[in-house]
């Protein structure tokens, strides 16, 4: 197994002002620092879609395959306007950047649970990271993230659906203590109680917890 | 409990563990034609090949293929369907030391060019009748040489030649290779060829094949066995068939050649034990495989249950006037075996049909039922001598579960596969090590052993379709050409069951906003790229696919609404 990962908070939202002149890439964003590296999460906005095209360009066939469990060249106007424009109440969801060289935010990966319609004590989730930043931990940041709002949030279990072959996806949902039933050939549904072990010291949960409610009510900032 | 109850089912003289000598598979030809040099090797229409002309033979072959630059460690891809040239074929690239590359026959263009490329072979042997497709793959390959022969090689005189008048043409054998400078008959390379081959080193833990097999991870993926593996395979299959003489027994070579099943059971196993094997170039032309049957007296008879269920619902076979009396032993691989066609065969033949169990990755064969013992219905068998076999845990894949609980059934043994072809990632998650340092098959099957230690398959971790002739579909490779038509946006793929044993693919596609397709269109479209064994039979129209919440494609649900409609 892979050794844990070390996680700081190092930049707090919770210091700027509700009146930021800051723009919103800088305001909302909490800035961990993933051993060593810098990883911003923040949760996801409608300004996001052409990033989130740009993104989805970026993954891999396969990657694509395994958030969606079908061939995907592409996602429809409708599927971006679902996947940006949610209330962060009963749809969250978390993005990950970086800052590149030349100082522009570059996506990493999205994670993001649905609450079920017919329980809503109970939330679907979902997360995929960009080829390019697999195996550095950010899927596992992202569903540390994901599960301690989804915690606040007052949900009580998880559930997700994963290629049984997809090693990293089982192992993330291992170590977040999912249980595993087949779906269907070769997919694996998985139950995850909350609150889920959690790799994230209290003050870096606080902090993504504040930005998730400012999400939810922004005119209660 | 015993850690090997299975042992105590063994027949008598079959033994637990097995001393696999350290040679490579040609050797195996080479030593049997020694001991044997007049006995039939190979018999195809009638026309005989001895153990010293096929050994003769690919002298040549693997002397003319170093002339052409193929060293040891090159991989070189043979595209035929059953005919003599394939065993000549498999055992000059192993004397040369270098990797056979199978592809399947019914392969399109496209899915030969994947394999050659993905295995980086120089060379390929072809028949005549794929020559079209080669040649459409040469560009997207590394291929420097294509070595093409025509079946008509392998007839004798008459036959010959009325093929070449008759059927050649109409068939799609005859091709034209007079203004390509990269490719030959097989002929004329062999008859310029020097008699010997240069030696080369060769060590039997080499790779020897490279087995491709699909999966749910996208395209297919070479499972690398070395000679070991399929030496150690053959080796196996021999010791669990008492009663057998060597040197006295006809093998009907049936399956086909190009996956590791025929290759192993049919081939290696005749070729070492000094077999003649019966060479049917088209297993599903039932009428001409009965007619060798009769004419030929097989006593061994490997296949597929839809195979042996093709022969018993022949009107001739229904009718008792095929005398089938000569087989005494059938091994029956790839799906299920219904007991119905097992009784009813076994009525039909006086012989013993039984059903064993295997992967690509194992050089195939892991399980069988004893020949002699106790034969249970709707188990796969028990594990062959050298065969160790565990039911671990599904959610982890790490620890036993208890006799009669199911869980993923993991193998080790000599025949193992090394790992697949350049991916290390594949690799690592089916092939892993347990703290006493063996490393084990995840097959991604889920089965159950019962206190005896027979096993039973209940489940596929790995999403497959098993289509008819016992070949694997992968609904993955059938959906990533469904995309590729610009007038979908989207696709899932599930097996439906056709009634009998096998199942068939349907997919459920979603039209681009504007766009039209009929079903027609789409199944051509998919027929033009993919064998015609993983092209859907049927397709529907969705405006939408059954999604979770967060947009991943219930496949469950597809196959729940087929259900439903089926059952009216």
């Amino acid at each position: 197994m892979r050794p844990a990962r070390s996680i700081t908070l190092v930049g707090d939202p919770r210091g700027h002002p509700p009146d930021s002149p800051l723009p919103r890439d800088e305001r909302d964003v909490v800035w961990l620092s993933l051993d060593g590296f810098p990883v911003g999460l923040r949760p996801i906005h409608p300004d996001d879609k052409s990033a989130l095209i740009e993104g989805f360009g970026r993954l891999s066939e396969q990657t694509r395959y395994q958030r969606f469990l079908a061939p995907m060249n592409s996602l429809s106007s409708r599927q971006i306007r679902y996947l940006t424009e949610i209330d962060h109440v009963n749809h969250f969801a978390w993005v990950a950047g970086t800052r590149s060289e030349d100082g522009a935010i570059k996506g990493m990966g999205v994670a993001r649970f649905v609450r079920l319609a017919a329980d809503p004590d109970v939330a679907d989730f979902a997360v995929v990271v960009a080829d390019d930043s697999q195996d550095r931990g950010v899927g596992t940041l992202l569903v540390h993230a994901l599960t301690a709002v989804a915690h606040d949030h007052g949900i009580v279990r998880l559930t997700a659906l994963a290629l049984g072959e997809n090693r990293r996806m089982v192992s993330i949902l291992e170590r977040i203590g999912g249980s595993f039933t087949p779906e269907s050939p070769g997919v694996l549904a998985s139950q995850v109680p909350l609150p889920a072990p959690i790799d994230l010291d209290d003050e870096t949960r606080d902090a993504l917890i504040w930005v998730s409610k400012i999400a939810a009510h922004p005119s209660g900032r | 409990m015993e850690p090997r109850p299975w042992h105590r089912h063994y027949d008598t003289g079959v033994p637990t563990s097995l001393d696999i000598p350290d040679v490579c598979l040609d050797e195996l030809l080479t030593r049997t034609a020694v001991k044997r040099p007049d006995q039939t090797a190979l018999v195809f229409f009638d026309r005989v090949t001895t153990f010293s002309e096929l050994d003769a033979s690919v002298d040549r072959l693997a002397a003319a293929l170093q002339a052409r630059g193929v060293a040891p460690g090159d991989r070189v891809s043979v595209f035929m369907a059953n005919c003599p040239q394939v065993v000549l074929a498999y055992e000059a690239i192993w004397r040369c030391g270098a990797v056979v590359v199978p592809s399947n026959p019914l392969y399109t263009a496209a899915e030969f060019a994947h394999q050659a490329r993905d295995a980086g072979s120089k060379v390929a042997i072809c028949m005549s009748m794929m020559w079209d497709r080669v040649q459409g793959a040469l560009p997207a390959t590394d291929i420097e040489r294509v070595i093409v022969t025509s079946i008509k090689e392998a007839l004798p005189g008459l036959k010959r030649l009325l093929f070449g008048l008759l059927k050649e043409k109409k068939g799609g054998h005859r091709a034209d290779l007079s203004q390509v400078s990269n490719a030959e008959w097989l002929e004329e390379v062999m008859a310029a060829a020097p008699e010997k081959p240069e030696p080369v080193p060769v060590r039997a833990t080499d790779p020897a094949v490279l087995m491709y097999t699909g999966g749910t991870t996208g395209l297919p993926k070479g499972a690398t066995l070395s000679h070991r593996n399929m030496v150690a395979n053959s080796m196996q299959g021999a010791a669990w068939s008492t009663g057998l003489v060597e040197g006295a027994e006809v093998m009907l070579t049936a399956i086909p050649l190009s996956h590791s099943y025929g290759m192993t059971v049919c081939m290696n196993h005749s070729i070492d034990r000094g077999y003649s094997q019966v060479i049917v170039p088209d297993a599903r032309d039932i009428g001409g495989l009965l007619g060798v049957i009769s004419k030929h007296r097989p006593t061994l008879f490997p296949g597929v249950p839809a195979l042996y269920s093709a022969i018993l619902t022949h009107p001739k076979v229904a009718a008792g006037k095929v005398d089938l009396s000569s087989i005494k032993q059938c091994l029956s691989g790839a799906a299920g075996l219904p007991p119905e066609i097992q009784r009813r065969f076994q009525d039909a033949t006086k012989g013993r049909l039984v059903e064993g169990y295997g992967l690509s990755e194992a050089s195939p064969i892991t399980h069988c039922n004893p020949l002699g013992g106790e034969d249970r219905v709707g188990s796969i068998g028990i594990p062959l001598p050298e065969t160790d076999c565990r039911i671990l845990d599904e959610e982890t894949e790490t620890t036993g579960v208890a006799p009669g609980e199911r869980g993923v059934m993991c193998i080790s043994g000599p025949q193992i596969m090394s790992g697949y072809w350049k991916r290390d990632e594949d690799t690592a998650s089916s092939l892993r090590s347990d703290d006493a340092g063996t490393v084990w098959l995840h097959t991604g099957d889920v089965a159950v052993m019962d206190e005896e230690g027979f096993f039973r398959i209940v489940d596929r971790k790995k999403d497959m379709i098993l289509a008819s002739g016992g070949f694997n579909v992968y609904p993955r490779e059938i959906e990533d050409v469904l995309v590729e038509h610009p007038a979908i946006i989207e696709a899932g793929v599930i097996g439906v069951p056709t009634g009998s044993a096998d199942q068939r693919a349907k997919a459920f596609v979603v039209l681009e906003p504007g766009a039209a397709a009929t079903a027609d269109e789409i199944i051509e479209f998919c027929r033009e790229r993919l064998a015609r064994y993983k092209v859907p039979k049927q397709v529907e129209f969705r405006d939408e696919l059954p999604r979770t919440f967060v947009g991943k494609v219930l496949r469950r649900e597809l196959a729940r609404e087929e259900d439903e409609s089926a059952g009216g």
